[in-house]
């Protein structure tokens, strides 16, 4: 079944899925639209890593890089905050020992690991390069 | 006791739907807006679904509703990661809701980003 794509008010792409009661050549009218492509389904990306990031390009769908980089710091820092939560569990309770120690030895290279994948993210040239550094 | 026994029942315009009985919805949907490109599963008076961004949906009638006056009833699941995800569908500041359409949104249940939602319902009632 086809798809129609057009540009939304946020600048992203909307994708609009027929139900099949009214046919598709039919719905932008009834919804509205001036400015669309009606595209096979092969046209909508599988990817959906980064969907807020879509941008309608003609018939085609792409991802916007800037875009795409600002999901992949948000996914980063929440990433990192999870590795962060048992070991700031640790240390919040500020008992001396090895187990601080250890915390705080996690924690750092946790910091380094996140740092490197922030470097790596800014430095792509492609959503394929940040896909690839977020691991 | 009678008993009606009918194959439709036709609005007064001769139409199917949304045919007035009192109690029943006047528009459904059930559709997974996860997979690599969303899919209704079945519907009923619903033209389309648009996904306007992850977890963002627009449903819209293929006959509108008498007014804005409508009740929405939404059901939503999720679980993408192994610590079970809880979320939330339903409507959110901002969404619009008009005889047309009404736009529901899937949100993480602490209050962060929209997400996908593998089953997502949606019933309309109105009078």
């Amino acid at each position: 079944m086809s798809k129609i794509i057009f540009t939304n008010s946020d600048g992203g792409v909307s994708v609009v899925h027929p139900s099949g009661e009214v046919p598709i050549n039919e719905l932008p009218a009834k919804l509205g639209l001036t400015d669309y492509e009606i595209v096979d389904d092969e046209v909508i990306p599988s990817d959906r890593t980064f969907r807020n990031a879509w941008v309608k390009s003609g018939a085609t769908v792409a991802e916007d890089l800037p875009k795409s980089k600002v999901i992949a710091h948000e996914r980063r820092r929440a990433a990192r905050a999870e590795e962060f939560k048992p070991h700031d569990e640790v240390i919040m309770k500020q008992i001396p020992g090895a187990d601080a120690t250890a915390a705080e030895t996690a924690r750092a290279a946790i910091r380094t690991k996140y740092a490197t994948m922030q470097d790596e993210i800014e430095a792509a040239t492609t959503t394929a390069e940040i896909k690839t550094a977020l691991g | 006791m009678s008993t009606l026994k009918v194959d439709n029942l036709l609005n007064t315009a001769g139409n199917e739907s949304p045919i007035s009985v009192p109690g029943a919805a006047k528009a459904w949907v059930s559709f997974d807006g996860t997979a690599g490109a969303v899919s209704v599963r079945s519907a009923y008076n619903v033209s389309s679904v648009t996904e306007n961004a992850s977890g963002d949906y627009t449903i819209n009638f293929t006959t509108a509703m008498a007014d804005a006056n409508y009740a929405v009833t939404t059901l939503g699941h999720t679980k993408l990661s192994a610590n079970g995800d809880q979320r939330v569908l339903g409507f959110d500041e901002g969404n619009t809701y008009t005889t047309s359409a009404v736009q529901i949104t899937n949100r993480y249940y602490t209050g962060a980003s929209f997400s996908g939602c593998t089953h997502a319902s949606v019933a309309v009632f109105a009078s």
